[in-house]
């Protein structure tokens, strides 16, 4: 992760972050991002945010 | 008295048979329970803080109460102790953080009035991971396994399952955010129950996600599963996520019969799993097979990516409650609890509603599943229990490592672990059962059928101090 790329997300989340934190933060992202970047990808078209309480089948 | 089980290792139904035939006194059952604690807790820290005092005004209390003729039920007098997150009027409630070591709640949580209610005495709180994420706490030792203490227990729930093995209480509360109550269950050799979302109240719970926390039952029986679980479910007019359906009697309800039930094996959660686990899991289709079940191979599309979703969900939600503290006051938290909180407060708003929508459709999906299956079967865990000086703080950002829990959390569905077998060193393993909303009693026969058939719970931990 680029450091003024995780520079904005802190500042934006209004969080000052040590040396050290900026590493475990770094290896925390590198473990996620393949993941992140699989979901961002899927298509979820037609799928809503706040059904996942309503009944299972789609009316 | 006539079991040949010690006190400390009766299970409640047994324990609650005796009790209302006057055949055991509640004060006797929670001696027996505070000389054990006394014993083995300062190796096992099972417990951050105990309740001796109360806990035997209590007991004495409940006594007299039978004495006088009045029985409240199959958990009067029954000793239990809850995980340091769940509220406790006048007695400190620290969520495992140095950050709140000084909490004391004004009032008790809604599980805990009821659990009174019932006649259950509470001995204690219990050690977890610092505001119930993973690892080690922040505050108190950490929670030894008692099966073989050079191994941890699971998280977050970690107290609330080793007090239970070790013999320590009859029944504790744990947690649940993506498998901290199924997981310890597992590496523990007990029953471990996440209740369907809203089935149980919150109100007083610490939330870590609102969205994706669940409180439930942790215990050495699935009958003792069914009895807490009745005690504490049903609506809260303090907790606007509880359901108004209405609770059964799971306990009396219990059936071993499960011949032409549907189970899907969730092909998905056999991928990179240990060898000792898979043996285990082979064994326990077998067990199935032959109690008359059907089985078959079910998928969950997406499987890869639900850790995350699930993840990006419940930190974002995580950093919303305690960005405060982690802006202000970060010093008291410990290491992990900074990582991912943090990580809560760098995700996007856009990834949170992505995870959102793949919450949504993963409902729909396995809804579809619940059509053609009656549960859905998995191994709990997809190793056996790390030695403590294995722990990465790194490791929850593996991606399938514990998705066959998550895949419940996100999809509001209840699931249950229970002992299944041990490894080649003799830990514990755990097979998880999912069912579908307010379906807790099928979850529960089936779980029952299979304890009766294996009869792995009559086993304990060699520990002994």
């Amino acid at each position: 992760m680029e450091d003024e790329y995780l520079e904005s997300l802190s500042a934006r989340a209004n969080l000052d972050l040590s040396e050290e934190e900026i590493q475990w933060v770094k290896t925390a992202f590198a473990g996620y991002r393949p993941q992140l970047e699989e979901l961002m990808s899927l298509d979820l078209s037609g799928d809503e945010v706040g059904t996942a309480f309503l009944p299972f089948k789609k009316s | 008295m006539d079991s040949t089980e010690p006190l400390h290792y009766l299970s409640i139904d047994k324990a609650g048979s005796l009790i209302r035939a006057g055949k055991l006194s509640p004060v006797d059952l929670t001696e027996s329970y505070l000389e054990r604690i006394d014993r083995l807790n300062p190796t096992l820290h099972s417990y951050i803080s105990v309740n001796g005092d109360s806990a035997r005004e209590n007991a004495k209390a409940m006594d007299t109460e039978i004495a006088r003729g009045h029985y409240r039920g199959p958990l009067h007098g029954i000793p239990i102790a809850l995980k340091d997150l769940v509220d406790t009027e006048g007695v400190a409630t620290t969520y495992g953080s140095k950050a709140f070591k000084d909490r004391v709640p004004s009032a008790d949580a809604t599980l805990v009035t009821r659990l009174k209610a019932a006649g259950c005495i509470n001995l204690g709180k219990l050690t977890m991971s610092e505001l119930a994420m993973v690892g080690p706490p922040n505050l108190g030792k950490e929670t030894l396994n008692p099966w073989n203490t050079s191994h941890a227990p699971g998280g977050s729930s970690s107290g609330s399952a080793t007090a239970v093995a070790a013999g320590l209480c009859a029944g504790s509360i744990g947690s649940d955010t993506g498998g901290s109550i199924r997981f310890p269950a597992a590496n523990n050799n007990i029953v471990g129950l996440m209740p369907t979302y809203g089935r149980v109240s919150r109100k007083g719970v610490m939330p870590l996600s609102w969205t994706l926390d669940h409180v439930g039952p942790m215990t050495r029986t699935v009958e003792d599963a069914a009895l807490m679980l009745h005690a504490i479910s049903g609506f809260d007019p303090a907790d606007r996520t509880t359901s108004t359906e209405s609770v059964s009697d799971f306990r009396s309800a219990l059936s071993s019969d499960i011949k032409g039930l549907q189970i899907g094996i969730l092909e998905d959660s056999f991928v990179g799993i240990h060898p000792d686990i898979e043996g285990a899991m082979e064994n326990s289709i077998k067990v199935f097979e032959a109690l008359g079940a059907q089985l078959c191979p079910v998928r969950i599309p997406n499987y890869r990516v639900l850790h995350i979703a699930n993840s990006v969900i419940y930190l974002v939600e995580a950093f919303n409650n305690f960005g405060t503290r982690l802006r202000e006051d970060s010093s008291k938290l410990g290491k992990i609890f900074r990582i991912y909180g943090y990580m809560g407060g760098l995700f996007s708003a856009d990834e949170y509603v992505q995870a959102m929508r793949l919450r949504s459709r993963t409902r729909v999906e396995v809804g579809e599943l619940f059509e053609r299956v009656d549960l859905i079967l998995s191994p709990t865990t997809n190793a056996p229990p790390r030695r403590v000086e294995e722990f990465d703080p790194f490791v929850l950002t593996e991606s399938t490592r514990s998705a066959s829990a998550e895949a419940f959390n996100l999809a509001a569905c209840p699931a249950l672990s229970v002992p299944c077998g041990f490894n080649k060193e003799h830990l514990p393993i755990g097979l998880q059962l999912a069912a579908k909303p307010m379906n807790e009693q099928i979850l529960l026969n089936t779980a029952y059928a299979y304890q009766e058939a294996t009869e792995l719970y009559r086993e304990h931990p060699p520990f002994q101090a």
